[in-house]
């Protein structure tokens, strides 16, 4: 024959894990469906007749272990978009996944956040950008970067199937969102552009709601036929960083500084720290050593 | 605030998605091209949990990728041949055609509840003519091309389901749907040739690099290539009588202390015409079905045939013949010679029936009085007890071994598979005809090209066991091809996995006149991400690879 080489029809797989439920049985062992039964002080009973049963195992939804959970009723009750956030914020891809009541409940939340934050949202104004340049006050900034960092991370794992990390990602930037909403001065054109383009991102996850919100910001056609944002790097660059203080090359103290701080500014702040200061004694240190976003080392 | 009815706002999303026509694809584009696609469901009439998973998977990968400028073939469709449209058919009284194709409107409806960026107008059925006469051409063709045969062999028979069952399908010794246990029955039935590539089917899984291990050594396994030697042992006592083995461990010659024949085996079937103990043992082995995974869990079992081999290296040496449960027919020989001391199986065989046990491979760290004695020793050492070969090691020992069997003329070097050819016929109605006339004559003759496709007929009784088919009162019945004799149709179907080993490439072009164009499939092939679940590791993604570089590469099946 000599086919030489096997031209492959699936250049990529992946295996994704089982949809499971705890299985439930009543004492005769008969299988019973979930919403058959609740749980009350601890012990699960069987609501038609208040008897206590046996919860088994968390396993494969199964028809013949009634442990299954009908998808339509799920989309009828929550809607499409919440049935598909929890299929694929819980566990990774491939792994197995539990279907639980308070999960999808959590979805429906945050799906409802979502919404209304969104409410009264204003269009976001054509051309508008928000370059490095514009004087920001530190909220503004915030929400800024936590959307240019949910672009980042959100485009990174969503190459690597971690789609668990994804709606996690959208739920940071959400409460960055928040947040904002909260304080006193929001600039409605920065909400709604940042809100636009949460909508893309949520677009691949939750589509429906997100083409709402992409038509009440303003969006031009279908979010499903808009092109994915490109993460600013001056938005990502100078992220706060945690750096560890020592003393004598004991770690005695943390400190949260922006990233690529300047050394001189780095020593200033991290001596006037008062888990520092009492080890000083009022003597000025001998040496002090910064390693840049890493370490800093008071030697006296 | 406007409250959030969830039912509401996406109905109105996916009524302007559709209208706009938003996840269209062709490939006449000049964008780069990604095809995702999501293993496709059998219509069983609702959508499950594992649906939505798998589906919302797949459609975060379509939705980024259109957003990052590919051009994103995303479809949809329905594999919807196969036993349960037949089981409703019985149970309920509906014809399994219309079963299924209420089941897809119902399970399509859901679907489209979802919000899926799905090609809707790319949608196929395997059930439809439309779909399946391509499969009756490429089923001619390798039969052209001698990669399809007919051949009697042994297969798994639910007696209640009536059919033959595959090995997977074959649960404890028992049907998977049934429960029935599973009886041997021997067949002849249609064959695709695929262990003729195993070597490319094997060397081609290094180059799979996004594929999950896992997946990737499922395959490895079940194409299964071991090296190896066939070794002739003579019967003692016979001029020409000999038993022939495969082995993997030549290594282990010196340890061989008894032979194990397949209950299949046809010196076993010989020599139970005249020993009434063997044949009721062949037959309590029948019942243990074909499955690989029943009989490596069965307690082992064997008979003394109460014949004796010649050891072929040790002068007047001889080893008790066994037939056993454990040995496969369709593996190597059907004939294994038993060295308890390395192999497990071995060692519990040769324990139950008190057959001595010879160590001939020590660890290096141990003494030559290393003894063997629950467990057996598996691992790598040092040849002992071995005549010129004691003091190697185990891998310059087969080598040695492999030598030594060619010179005295007792056997060859050999590579074995455990990937059998697939059969494809099933004794079933709801599957696609197999082209085929038996004529008493001319034997079986392909079904004329101007004759394809061949067709179900609707009219069928489902009210008793077995085939509708074989009871249509004039389905069967047409002329010879040939001599014009009167001949009968072929009443088996096609293994429904036939359906799904090309239905992607369908999907690139699924009104094409041809089972797909080249152009198109061209373009949109590979699939650049599959997604479904692991439980078609093995079969769906080996039959697909093994279809998939015939009709692309080849030109096989004449794609226009």
């Amino acid at each position: 024959m000599g086919y030489l080489e096997l031209d492959e029809p699936f250049a990529g797989l992946m295996t994704q894990g089982m949809v499971c439920h705890q299985s439930f049985k009543d004492n005769k062992g008969n299988w019973l469906f979930p919403e058959e039964v609740e749980k009350q002080g601890g012990n699960w009973i069987e609501k038609k007749t208040g008897k206590e049963i046996v919860a088994g195992r968390v396993e494969k939804m199964s028809k013949s272990k009634r442990n299954v959970v009908d998808p339509e009723h799920i989309i009828q009750t929550y809607g499409a978009d919440t049935a598909r956030l929890f299929m694929l914020s819980d566990s990774p891809p491939e792994r197995d996944l539990e279907w639980t009541e308070s999960g999808v409940e959590g979805a429906h939340r945050f799906i409802q956040k979502i919404w209304k934050l969104a409410q009264n949202t204003k269009k976001c104004p054509t051309g508008f950008e928000l370059t490095p340049d514009v004087a920001l006050t530190p909220a503004e900034e915030a929400v800024i970067r936590a959307l240019h960092k949910a672009i980042e991370d959100i485009s990174t794992d969503i190459e690597r199937f971690a789609f668990n990390r994804c709606v996690a990602h959208l739920h940071i930037l959400v409460n960055s969102l928040s947040e904002y909403r909260g304080t006193d001065k929001v600039v409605e054109d920065i909400f709604a552009c940042v809100m636009q383009q949460f909508a893309v991102l949520l677009s691949v996850f939750s589509p429906h709601i997100a083409e709402e919100i992409w038509e009440m910001t303003g969006g031009t056609g279908l979010v499903c036929q808009t092109s994915w944002p490109v993460a600013n790097p001056h938005w990502l660059k100078s992220d706060m960083v945690e750096i560890a203080v020592q003393v004598n090359g004991k770690l005695r103290a943390r400190i949260t500084l922006p990233a690529d701080c300047p050394a001189a500014e780095a020593e200033e702040k991290a001596l006037a720290l008062e888990g520092i200061e009492r080890y000083l004694e009022g003597t000025p240190p001998k040496r002090v050593i910064v390693v840049p976003n890493r370490i800093i080392n008071v030697v006296c | 605030m406007t409250k959030l009815t969830p039912s509401k706002l996406e109905a109105k999303w996916q009524k302007i998605w559709a209208a706009a026509a938003a996840f269209a694809s062709t490939h006449l584009s000049g964008q780069p091209k990604y095809y995702v696609l999501e293993m496709f469901p059998y219509p069983s009439g609702r959508i499950h949990m594992g649906h939505v998973r798998n589906y919302a998977l797949g459609d975060v990968v379509a939705r980024f990728k259109r957003a990052k400028g590919f051009n994103v073939l995303h479809p949809m469709g329905w594999d919807a041949f196969g036993l349960p449209a037949e089981n409703a058919a019985i149970e309920r009284n509906v014809h399994p055609g219309n079963w299924t194709i209420e089941n897809i409107a119902a399970m399509r409806a859901q679907l489209k509840t979802m919000g899926l960026s799905y090609d809707w107008d790319r949608e196929i059925a395997t059930c439809t003519p439309d779909y399946y006469k391509h499969e009756q051409k490429m089923f001619l063709e390798f039969l052209k091309a001698g990669l399809a045969y007919r051949k009697e062999s042994w297969v798994n028979w639910d007696p209640v389901e009536n059919t033959v069952l595959a090995n997977e399908q074959v649960v404890d010794g028992r049907g998977w749907r049934s429960g029935a246990l599973v009886e041997r029955r021997k067949l002849s039935q249609w064959f695709l040739a695929i262990s003729q590539f195993a070597d490319e089917l094997l060397s081609a899984i290094e180059g799979l690099d996004r594929w999950p291990d896992k997946v990737r050594l499922m395959q490895h396994n079940w194409i299964g290539r071991s090296e190896g030697a066939e070794l002739r042992f003579a019967l003692a006592g016979s001029d020409d009588g000999e038993v022939t083995v495969f082995t993997t461990r030549p290594d282990t010659l010196y340890g061989a202390s008894f032979l194990a024949l397949s209950p299949q085996h046809p010196l076993a079937a010989k020599l139970a015409e005249d020993n009434q103990g063997l044949a009721e043992f062949i037959a309590e082995c029948a019942r243990l079905g074909t499955s690989e995974a029943v009989i490596e869990k069965a307690e082992k079992k064997g008979f003394h045939t109460g014949l004796f081999a010649e050891h072929p290296l040790i002068e007047g040496h001889k080893l008790p013949v066994y037939v056993a449960n454990f040995v496969l027919m369709d593996y190597g020989s059907g004939a294994v010679f038993g060295c308890p001391a390395h192999d497990q199986r071995d060692l519990d065989f040769a324990n139950a029936y008190g057959l001595p046990v010879i160590p001939v491979v020590r660890p290096k760290d141990a003494s030559e009085d290393f003894t063997v004695s629950d467990e057996a020793y598996t691992g790598p050492g040092l040849l002992f007890n071995s005549g010129s070969w004691t003091g190697m090691d185990v891998e310059a020992g087969k080598a040695a071994a492999i030598d030594k069997i060619e010179e005295i003329g007792a056997g060859t070097r050999k590579t074995t598979y455990r990937l059998r050819d697939w059969g494809v016929s099933r004794q079933r109605y709801w599957g696609c005809p197999i082209p085929i006339i038996h004529c008493p004559d001319c034997g079986p003759v392909a079904v004329p090209e101007e004759q394809l496709p061949v067709t179900l007929p609707e009219d069928v009784e489902f009210d008793s066991p077995g085939n509708p088919l074989d009871r249509h009162p004039s389905w069967a019945k047409v002329d010879c091809p040939e001599c014009g004799k009167a001949a009968k149709r072929e009443t088996d179907t096609f293994d429904t996995f036939f359906e799904s080993s090309w239905y992607f490439l369908r999907y690139t072009d699924p009104k094409s006149e041809q089972a797909f164009s080249r152009e198109a499939a061209a373009y949109w092939m590979p699939v650049d991400q599959y997604i479904g679940g692991v439980e078609h590791a093995v079969l769906h993604l080996l039959y697909s690879r093994f279809f998939h570089p015939r009709p692309v590469q080849s030109g096989l099946f004449r794609a226009g």
